[in-house]
């Protein structure tokens, strides 16, 4: 009885220091995490409406994900559209962002954050995500393009559900 | 053991690499550069020195019959302590390793140590034992890395992402002006051996680095095998002058009686 309660002891006194020590550096690292992010993504936003890199570029910050963002040049000009979507699959996390032009032409399609092995993530977007850049939302083909066995299908639900929103928005327009 | 010879193990003679084949999956996965070779060796010395100090710290208190998982909890939280360090300080880095960070975990050469070093040994040798079998590691995935990488481009950049000490991106090292006192306009980069930057050409670059171990060590075998063997001779006919001698001796004796 008395080894039971003290391997019960030392696992519990192991568990806690180590959750102590994750919380700590957690604390130190994760405003860090969040801004690298952030610039991650307004680069990724700045290379697919082809801005230069000292572009500022205007986004409504709290819009949550799943919603469609509205990206405005310095002049306050629309130059487009921006989807994030944050989806978990076979592979892990992924994040896709689907930037659009406003006359619904797809700007690009980028992968920007995903668990899944990085090798494999760069074959899939030089051979396949790049392609749909150009085509129009509406209209769009997956098959003649990627391959639907090569595509994740997040990157598919993450354009069908911009597609939508983007249809929306001009319905309302 | 001196602590010298600790420490040195790990770069030849017990490679956890080219000799104990521990590690394999990162280094036939994240090897395809040189930087990204020398980021999982680094952080691999972080977690292999720090639970080896633990599991050395804390080995009279941890009850045999859990120490398996005492120990593989140790090794996640330095774990995710350097992935999320990683994550904060060298994105580019964290994004190219992606998975095979987490995976550090389960690497056997930082259970292997921990189970067959640090648990029966002292703080200090742990150390030691970790920071040496980290850098013999890391040695041996920026062997396999610098390989690739220079077969595939023909250079070795540095900075892509290993964002520290530079501020953009740089070639290391590159065979292009040898080419160019031929040729002019030339890029190695453009007729390179693509297929050592895929996982195939981990594989062959492994397999070569690994025959040449073979030869070196296979070489030295034979080389002391014949060392011994010219010992063990030496010896017989020292031992057969000793015994004709004596012979001789005794039949002087013999005949001066």
């Amino acid at each position: 009885m008395f080894d039971k309660l003290k391997t019960a002891l030392v696992l519990v006194v192991i568990g806690g220091l180590s959750g102590l020590l994750i919380y700590g550096v957690n604390e130190l690292t994760y405003e860090t995490i969040a801004k690298n992010r952030k610039e991650q993504e307004e680069l990724y936003y700045k290379e697919m409406f082809g801005l230069s890199s000292d572009t500022v570029i205007i986004y409504d910050e709290d819009n949550p994900d799943g919603e469609l963002l509205e990206i405005f040049d310095f002049e306050n000009n629309t130059i487009g559209f921006a989807y994030k979507s944050v989806d978990k699959n076979q592979y892990g996390d992924i994040t896709v962002l689907v930037g659009i032009y406003v006359d619904g032409t797809i700007a690009d399609v980028v992968i920007s954050n995903t668990t899944n092995t990085a090798n494999y993530v760069k074959k899939i977007t030089s051979n396949y995500i790049l392609n749909f850049a150009d085509q129009n939302i509406e209209t769009y083909t997956i098959d003649s393009t990627t391959g639907a066995s090569h595509t994740y299908e997040s990157v598919v639900e993450a354009i069908d559900s911009a597609k939508d929103l983007f249809l929306e928005s001009e319905a309302t327009n | 053991m001196t602590k010298k010879e600790n420490f040195l193990k790990g770069f030849i003679k017990e490679n956890p690499i080219f000799v104990f084949l521990l590690g394999m999956c990162p280094a036939l996965a994240v090897t395809s550069t040189f930087e990204t070779s020398l980021g999982m060796g680094l952080l691999v010395i972080f977690v292999l020195t720090s639970s080896n100090i633990v599991v050395s710290l804390a080995k009279s208190f941890i009850p045999d019959t859990v120490r398996t998982p005492a120990y593989i909890v140790i090794i996640a939280t330095f774990v995710t302590v350097v992935k999320m360090v990683t994550e904060a300080y060298a994105l580019p880095l964290y994004e190219s390793l992606g998975v095979f960070i987490p995976l550090i975990v389960v690497n056997c050469l930082i259970l292997g140590r921990a189970e067959a070093y640090a648990s029966k040994n002292k703080v200090l040798d742990s150390a030691i034992d970790g920071l040496g079998m980290g850098l013999g590691f890391t040695m041996a995935l920026v062997m396999i890395g610098v390989f690739r990488e220079l077969l595939a481009t023909g250079g070795i950049m540095y900075g892509d992402y290993l964002p520290f000490f530079v501020d953009k991106p740089f070639q290391l090292f590159t065979l292009d002006w040898v080419i160019n006192i031929f040729a002019s306009d030339f890029r190695i980069a453009d007729y390179g051996l693509a297929v050592f930057s895929l996982p195939p050409g981990a594989f062959i670059t492994l397999g070569i680095i690994l025959a040449m171990f073979q030869f070196k060590t296979s070489r030295r075998v034979k080389r002391e095998a014949a060392e011994k063997m010219a010992l063990i001779k030496e010896k017989k006919r020292m031992a057969l002058e000793k015994k004709k001698l004596a012979a001789k001796v005794l039949a002087e004796a013999g005949g001066n009686s």
